[in-house]
């Protein structure tokens, strides 16, 4: 059978060129229409010479030419190109292919090849735009609404400029307040639902993501930002898809002030996606199961009652890459997150890309310690470098929540909600962690929510107070300063103790409007006590967040003008970590505060990244020994060492040397021997209040 | 005759078909329709009484379905990169791909902004005004559906690929 029959067939549609050298190509085989068309009436047996046009395949030939010059089997392929000929559009697709001894050249007709691609990618693309369009929509107005509520504006005027702004939005917008009660819904929204007052849309919104996304509890105690797909179906016949996303709206201090739902109709991107069932299950970017196959899945999995996994998997500092590189570079990382994960996988497993940076895998039959050990090798194949962009370097991790089938729930719904829960809780953690869900972490989970919100009350009610710890000059045994402590009397609970909430404060933030006020506070104490002619200094807690906030030198510089205080009399504390996180720009924030007059502690010296180059380097007055040294200093060597070390170190680099947590005389003795110029810590006295602390000064 | 190569990039949907057609047979169309691979189009221009067949190297949009390939660049004497002043994604995939072809090549870039007729986004200047500026030879706003500046763009890349753009 020779191969004009298969082509007669259909079977393929393509031509035959056998390279003899230089540019030119004997004809073995052609076919009548397409390839006599192009190359000029040329036949089966006659010589062609390639040397100029067609431009795309004569291009080609030089990868070709340096193919065949290898001698060695195989073959490589240009790609699709279009070709105009006299009377048609050809879609030809040319290989340069190496076959015992001998070089061909042979080009493929992919006209069908090309209308079935153009068919995907059209509705692809589209897609693409549709979604990128509504997304830029939701980030345009999220970004007004935003600068609307950031400034210190009552509540009232914000939500009057916001309803403006929403009524001329061109999709659904509702708002809430931050209990979830509805306070506007624009006319778009009444459109999308096909409502008119006194219905209520944000009602029947509300409902659809009760109903339809379990984590939407999680988001609304967490304020968190989050975008996704809802259905509503009306009967008999209407239904619509939705993209919805939901922004929390705060005010400069932190304070949720209103909730924003946008939501935009996209039934009609999701008819094209229905068009091609493989865009409309899987994830066009990984090639994995998408959220609505991962749901269709989990719920027929319930119903077969067998033991399963089902693990959220959120990938860390994604959002850094994308802001470091681009979002191609964020794209690129996914892309090799899952290469790296899936051959951790059985084939009964289903891996499958749920949200942005999102993941969901369910592991069949396995025990927890089989579990904890695929988490643990998928964090550390993720946590391995990443190189983007000619060679650029960046790191992501993980963060995977796991809930079991049957133990931990019965339905799809909370499975969902309760390895939501646990990744939640496993993304407190700084390094990549696995959780799994237990009735604890969900206790300990809505213990943090509880306190997050008590502290959001004690800001607003000022419910904090400081207390003021005396630090000593050892020579005098005067008291020359203070270390301002802060206390937080919890109504019907009692003293919180820092180490419980300033964790939770720092994690959401809150830490900032805190630190604000304590800083605030510390200064109305120093005018009270220069009103009564004590000179001494206080020093304030500065923790990472705080000095990661930009308006935090300004508020600093507003606060001393506008008291009239000595700003020598104030002094901030960082911890070492602080300064080795971004030593350019803590070097610029603590050059500025020493130019107010402000002084620097260095805390818990000892036990972070000790780098004598800093401590040259940068405007600091103080060291504070960490007091785990002092704590056993009695009888330690290695700590005695430490300590004199330190103390040495100072006296060289012209440092002044606190120990905390002195609490013996032994060890007052054993400093005052080593030539320690202050000391804090209960021996002398313990944080009192400031009444306490002044009647102390009286003494 | 003179014949230069001139490779046509940018992101999908930014209209390079469009001004290829606009400027070879004067015509447009509404209806998008995604390219696949490359389309090659010819024009002859005169370049200060040098006669110049352009070769338009019309290449498939890079985005998540397509990437760039380097492959295409050999033996072009210019670049045009086009963009949609109604997406600004199209203008930070646009400087992508101006990195990636300096990285590859030392030829003149043109950056074209088209779709002139429609109303600009938001931020655009902004990011517009950003290292962009820095890669490329020349920059154009033109409209495929009008015709706006399309001639004069590919006139001025013509000089570009015989060094007489000045």
């Amino acid at each position: 059978m020779n191969a004009s029959f298969f082509q007669e067939l259909g079977l393929f549609d393509c031509a035959v060129l056998q390279w003899i050298g230089s540019d030119k190509f004997k004809v073995l085989h052609d076919n009548d229409t397409w390839f006599t068309d192009l190359f000029s009436n040329k036949t089966q047996g006659d010589i062609c010479v390639l040397n100029n046009e067609p431009f795309f395949l004569v291009d080609f030939l030089y990868d070709a030419n340096e193919f065949w010059t290898l001698k060695a089997d195989g073959r490589i392929s240009s790609g699709i190109w279009s070709e105009q000929t006299e009377g048609n559009l050809l879609r030809l697709e040319a290989s340069a292919i190496f076959s015992k001894g001998n070089a061909y050249l042979v080009l493929f007709n992919m006209e069908g090849e090309f209308n079935k691609r153009q068919g995907t990618l059209q509705s692809a693309r589209e897609l693409l735009l549709s979604n990128d369009k509504v997304l830029e929509q939701h980030d345009l107005i999220r970004a007004r609404v935003e600068s609307l509520t950031s400034g210190a504006e009552r509540q009232e005027s914000s939500l009057l400029k916001l309803r403006n702004v929403a009524d001329n939005a061109e999709f659904g917008i509702a708002i809430f307040d931050k209990d979830m009660c509805s306070l506007h819904q624009n006319p778009a929204l009444y459109n999308l639902f096909e409502m008119q007052a006194p219905e209520e849309p944000s009602n029947l919104l509300l409902d659809l993501c009760r109903d339809q996304f379990p984590e939407l509890q999680r988001i609304l105690l967490t304020g968190s930002l989050w975008n996704g797909e809802l259905y509503w179906l009306k009967p008999p016949a209407l239904s619509r898809w939705l993209q919805l996303t939901i922004c929390p709206l705060k005010n400069e201090m932190g304070d949720n002030l209103f909730w924003l739902f946008l939501i935009t109709d996209i039934t009609r991107e999701k008819y094209l996606k229905q068009s091609n069932e493989k865009l409309t299950y899987f994830d066009s970017l990984t090639n994995l199961p998408n959220r609505q196959y991962f749901w269709q899945y989990l719920e027929r999995l319930v119903g077969i009652n067998q033991d399963f996994y089902v693990m959220i998997l959120d990938v860390k500092h994604l959002k850094r890459t994308n802001e470091a590189f681009g979002f191609a570079a964020g794209d690129i990382v996914l892309k090799e997150i899952v290469s790296r994960i899936a051959p951790l996988l059985n084939t009964n497993d289903i891996f499958s890309r749920i949200g942005g940076n999102e993941f969901a895998v369910i592991i069949r039959d396995v025990s927890q310690h089989r579990c904890k050990l695929i988490a643990d090798n998928m964090i550390s194949v993720v946590s391995e470098p990443y190189y983007v962009l000619e060679q650029c370097q960046c790191n992501v991790g993980l963060s995977i929540g796991a809930a079991h089938y049957p133990e931990d729930g019965v339905s799809a719904e909370d499975l969902m909600k309760y390895a939501d829960l646990a990744s939640f809780s496993a993304k407190q953690n700084i390094k990549s962690s696995i959780q799994f869900y237990s009735t604890d972490l969900k206790d300990d989970a809505l213990k943090r929510m509880d306190l997050e919100s008590a502290l959001r009350e004690a800001i607003e009610k000022e419910q904090f107070e400081l207390y003021l710890q005396p630090i000593l000059d050892l020579a005098s045994g005067r008291i020359v300063q203070a270390e301002v402590l802060l206390r937080w009397d919890r109504p019907g609970v009692g003293m919180v103790s820092p180490a419980e909430f300033i964790p939770v404060a720092e994690q959401t933030g809150l830490i900032v409007t805190i630190g604000k006020w304590v800083i605030k506070e510390a200064i109305s104490l120093l005018m009270d006590l220069h009103r009564q002619h004590k000179y001494i200094k206080l020093s304030v807690n500065l923790s990472p967040a705080q000095v990661s906030d930009n308006g935090l030198l300004n508020f600093i510089k507003k606060s001393i003008v506008s008291s009239e205080i000595d700003a020598s009399y104030l002094e901030l504390e960082l911890t070492e970590g602080v300064l080795v996180n971004d030593f350019d720009r803590i070097s610029e924030f603590l050059v500025e505060l020493r130019a107010l007059g402000i002084t620097i502690a260095i805390d818990d010296f000892g036990t972070g990244y000790s780098s004598l180059s800093y401590l040259q380097k940068l405007p600091i007055d103080f060291l504070k020994i960490d007091q785990s040294f002092i704590f056993e200093l009695i009888g330690n060597d290695s700590n005695q060492a430490i300590v004199q070390a330190i103390i040495g170190m100072a006296k060289s680099l012209k440092l002044k040397v606190i120990a905390e947590g002195v609490e013996t005389e032994a060890q007052r003795d054993l400093l005052k021997e080593y030539c320690c110029q202050f000391v804090q810590g209960y021996l002398f006295s313990k944080p009192l209040e400031y009444k306490a602390f002044c009647a102390l000064l009286n003494t | 005759m003179i014949q230069k190569k001139i490779c046509m990039l940018g992101a999908s949907a930014v209209g390079k078909t469009s001004l290829v057609k606009q400027y070879v047979e004067g015509i447009f169309s509404d209806r998008y329709l995604t390219s696949i691979g490359v389309k090659i189009d010819k024009k002859m221009v005169e370049v200060d009484a040098t006669s110049v067949q352009l070769m338009l190297w019309d290449i498939e949009g890079v985005d998540r379905y397509c990437g760039f390939n380097a492959k295409y660049l050999r033996g072009t004497a210019a670049a045009i990169i086009v963009v949609d002043q109604t997406r600004p994604q199209s203008l930070l995939d646009g400087l992508e791909i101006c990195k990636m072809i300096k990285a590859e090549k030392n030829i003149p870039i043109t950056i074209v902004t088209n779709k002139g007729d429609l109303s600009k986004a938001d931020g655009w200047d902004d990011i517009f005004g950003g290292d962009i500026q820095t890669f490329i030879s020349s920059a154009f706003q033109t409209s495929a559906k009008t015709g706006e500046g399309v001639e004069a763009m590919f006139t001025t890349v013509a000089k570009l690929t015989l060094n007489k753009a000045n």
